[in-house]
């Protein structure tokens, strides 16, 4: 089955390059110089870039000094986290590329909704003069939610801390005043220019220590001979990623949120009393296993993930849920639906019909279904692992009838991953992330 | 002629239109997350991504196991050098060997974890030819070494090191063997085995593909363990967090596919050009040096210091050629070239001198061209130079009192 004919659902993990980005590329194909080399190559390139540079501030509003170009938002988020000579605090629900950052990393809670507690915040910020830096993200990449950064950075602001946010989700889909920020890491390939590219936006007053050391180039905070073609097609998107339209793609995803409530009133909507992004739903579909759940949708050519991209294939528990306080029951069934900004209704209702079948094949939903509303809210904590072997078996020969009809070499991958999730133990939460790291049950390898 | 003649192919090197053409279908059709690992756009990108990871393992004889992708050759010796430091330092492991004719970002990461993080780091001297002495190496191993890093090939002047004999006895001194070998990718054979090397960094841009990517080899057989300086999703096995491009990979992995394929055929066609070079300098010219090894050296780097010319006025009268008169990186400076004066290189020849970079695409055409206006410029300039002409008479120039104005 070929990739056209599918419905692509998963665009918080990576979108298309747009079509502006592609004709950018067309014409950095044909040049040839290093930026940093004085002759008439090299400064073509070098002008282009301080171009792109200039184009990609104006639009943002932003200082042009201020952007530094990086590989992506991991490598910005990392350049602001790792080496800052202070206390770190960051939210629960952070992406790993800031959770994992820091060991000595102070967790603020967040409600559970997903949005940050701010006077537990403040209480943090007042506890010592030390130098701190608080990092939340703008717009959650797994529930959508919305942080209300700008309360967030009157208060850093009251308590001379440096802000940074991780605006990967945000950008395009949430009007900040990008400028009131000290550090801000962006991402390319979440808006449609290329993968390996980002923006790490800095306060030249606040202190940075680069993480690389080398020909200085960057204003030595990242050096390293430039990513071009990346830059080119960062440049070209920048315009249409702050003026695209999302009110359709909100309207068709309240619509999905309320059909499958319909067909499962016991579904979580995680984070759906907030404000959120408008493409995003992560919602959970009881008593069916997040793995099990994704892999049918893909039978059925429905790309959707159960969670961030990078750990989507490692089939565990994901820590924003846990630190929303979700027991891993819930966090174990949810799926993460991310439309297009040009989904359509076809899609969605395609999706609502297989969604449904899903949900149905499973008895134990069958019997919710035929039972009154007023069913015992308690059956969901009930997930299929949980139950006996039979559960797992029912699992792989659900796998094996996918590998008969796709034919596909990653069995093997799947079936390490299901193993590892049936011997998984409950673990309680811990608010120290040591204690969440020391637990940490040994990855699937797949290399 | 209003086109440049691209004479800088070791700061950067053009796209192969076969590595454009393969990774275009990743920028459009192929887009999926290649760490998607639960629906087939994820997979399709992985499949891609895996299979340049193999292409990449060929050239340098390794396991597609141990290459990760990173961002660019900086970023891999940045990874290698950092990353093996601080995962085997203790007191009684702090040591770090390197050579003073390194490329920045293995001199610069060295003096960060000499002034920041208290390692000891020796920059071992290389001879008037640009090469190491083995038994400066042999002595510089102490018990408290960690870590050599030499390249492969340096990039300003184009030496080649003694790989083998390095790795060897890095290997009988159980100390950790890196090289960065940006400028050696599918130009050199390459054999992490036999050279015993358990680190190699790889830049895709030197090798004719795009800017942004590039790989680090990291030795399992014995395990080589780094602590890494990007955290996140823990892709690359954990040892360098953050989405891969697949159409980065993919054009690398090609690149090197290309490279090995075509090494011989590309050798042979850089090595006549550049005889072709020196030869028709040499026939016009006196007083030209070639800097660095004449034999132990890769063909398409010429580096060369014309005597009594001063190396500005070289720079405007060839500016119809993209040549560099320094590693790119530091060129925009006009201080001395660094790895120059390692070699022993007076601070006039230094700013005299020009390397000329040929590679894959240089035709005989832009050769003959190069050859005409750079013979006219030195001519011209050297008949306005005083300092030729009291050469020419017989005066010997470095024994001369300056009177001070």
């Amino acid at each position: 089955m070929s990739n056209q004919e599918k419905i692509y659902l998963d665009y918080n993990a990576t979108r298309p390059l747009r079509y502006s980005a592609r004709q950018e590329l067309v014409q950095g194909f044909e040049l040839c110089g290093n930026p940093s080399a004085v002759h008439s190559s090299g400064n073509t390139i070098r002008r282009m870039i301080e171009n792109s540079r200039d184009t990609i501030a104006q639009a943002l509003k932003i200082e042009s000094r201020r952007l530094i170009f990086t590989s992506g938002a991991t490598e910005s988020n990392n350049i602001v986290l790792k080496n800052f000579k202070g206390r770190v605090i960051i939210s629960a629900t952070e992406h790993s590329s800031v959770y994992k950052v820091r060991d000595d990393a102070i967790i603020c809670r967040v409600t559970n909704s997903g949005m940050i507690d701010l006077q537990y915040l403040e209480q943090l910020l007042l506890e010592t003069d030390e130098p701190t830096l608080v990092s939340i993200i703008a717009a959650h990449n797994e529930t959508g939610v919305i942080q209300p950064l700008e309360k967030i950075q009157k208060l850093t602001q009251k308590f001379n801390a440096c802000l940074h946010t991780d605006a990967t989700q945000a950008l395009g889909r949430v009007n900040f005043d990008w400028n009131s920020f000290d550090f801000i890491s962006f991402s390319g390939h979440k808006i449609g220019a290329m993968t390996g590219i980002g923006i790490l936006v800095i306060n030249p007053d606040k202190p940075l220590c680069p993480l690389m050391h080398g020909g200085g180039q960057e204003r030595s905070y990242r050096p390293g001979t430039a990513n071009f073609l990346g830059i080119l097609s960062l440049k070209a998107v920048i315009q249409e990623t702050l003026e695209e339209d999302w009110s359709s793609t909100k309207k068709l995803r309240d619509y999905l949120e309320l059909q499958i409530l319909d067909i499962s009133p016991l579904s979580i909507i995680f984070g759906r009393t907030e404000t959120r992004i408008p493409n995003t739903c992560l919602i959970t579909m009881p008593n069916v296993n997040s793995a099990t759940q994704v892999m049918s949708f893909d039978l059925n050519n429905i790309c959707v993930s159960a969670g961030s991209a990078c750990s989507s294939g490692k089939v565990k528990i994901s820590h924003t849920l846990k630190g929303m306080g979700y027991s891993d029951d819930v966090a174990n069934s949810g799926l993460r639906v991310s439309l297009a900004p040009d989904a359509t209704k076809k899609d969605v209702d395609h999706f609502i019909s297989i969604w449904k079948k899903i949900y149905l094949s499973c008895s134990d939903n069958m019997h919710v279904q035929s039972a009154t509303n007023s069913v015992d809210t308690t059956t969901h904590n009930t997930p299929v692992y949980n139950n006996s072997n039979k559960s797992v078996f029912r699992i792989i020969d659900k796998l094996k009838s996918y590998c008969l009809t796709t034919g596909t070499n990653k069995k093997n991958e799947f079936v390490q991953g299901i193993k590892e999730q049936s011997s998984f133990k409950k673990k309680h939460h811990h608010k120290t992330k040591n204690k969440v790291h020391s637990n940490k049950p040994a990855l699937v390898q797949f290399y | 002629m209003n086109k440049q003649i691209y004479l800088d192919y070791q700061a950067t090197t053009p796209c192969d239109p076969r590595v454009v053409e393969k990774m275009i279908p990743y920028l459009t059709k192929h887009f999926g997350n290649p760490h998607s690992r639960n629906h087939s756009y994820g997979w399709t990108a992985e499949d891609a991504v895996e299979s340049a990871r193999a292409e990449v393992a060929k050239v340098i004889k390794a396991d597609p196991k141990e290459i990760i992708f990173t961002s660019g050759a900086t970023e891999s010796n940045n990874i290698a050098i950092q990353g093996i430091a601080r995962f085997y330092k203790s007191d009684t492991k702090n040591h770090i060997i390197t050579v003073a004719t390194e490329h920045k970002c293995v001199l610069d990461t060295c003096r960060h974890l000499e002034e920041e993080e208290g390692f000891k780091i020796t920059y071992l001297p290389v001879n008037d030819k640009g090469l190491i002495s083995l038994d400066d190496l042999k002595a510089a191993i102490t018990e408290k070494t960690i870590l050599v890093s030499i390249m492969a090939i340096n990039n300003e002047i184009g030496v080649a090191q003694p790989l083998k004999e390095i790795g060897k006895m890095c290997r009988d001194k159980k100390v950790f063997f890196h090289t960065d070998a940006a400028q050696a990718f599918t130009k050199i054979p390459l054999d992490v085995n036999e050279m015993n090397i358990d680190l190699l960094s790889i830049s895709g841009h030197k090798a004719y593909a795009p800017k942004g990517i590039g790989a680090l080899y990291v030795r399992r057989k014995p395990r080589v363990r780094l602590k890494a300086i990007i955290h996140g999703g823990g892709q690359e096995r954990g040892m360098r967090s953050g989405t891969l491009s697949p159409a980065l990979c993919v054009a690398l992995g090609e690149a090197a596919r290309i490279g090995l394929q075509d090494m011989e055929k590309d050798t042979a066609h850089i090595t006549k050009l550049s005889k072709k070079m020196w030869k028709g300098l040499t026939a016009e010219l006196k007083e030209l040096y070639l800097n660095g090894d004449e034999t132990k050296r890769y063909p398409g780097n010429l580096n060369i210091s014309f005597a009594y010319v001063e190396g500005e006025g070289m720079m405007m009268g060839i500016k119809n050629l993209a040549v560099s008169s320094g590693s790119a990186c530091t060129s925009a400076s006009l201080e001395p070239s660094y790895v120059l004066s390692a070699l022993g290189v007076s601070e006039d020849m230094a700013h005299t001198s020009i390397r000329f970079g040929i590679g894959r695409f240089t035709t005989e055409e832009e050769v003959d061209q190069a050859l005409i206006e750079v013979i006219e410029t030195v001519k011209k300039l050297r008949a306005i130079s005083p300092l030729w002409d009291m050469a020419q008479e017989g005066i010997d120039i470095s024994k001369i009192q300056w009177a001070s104005h």
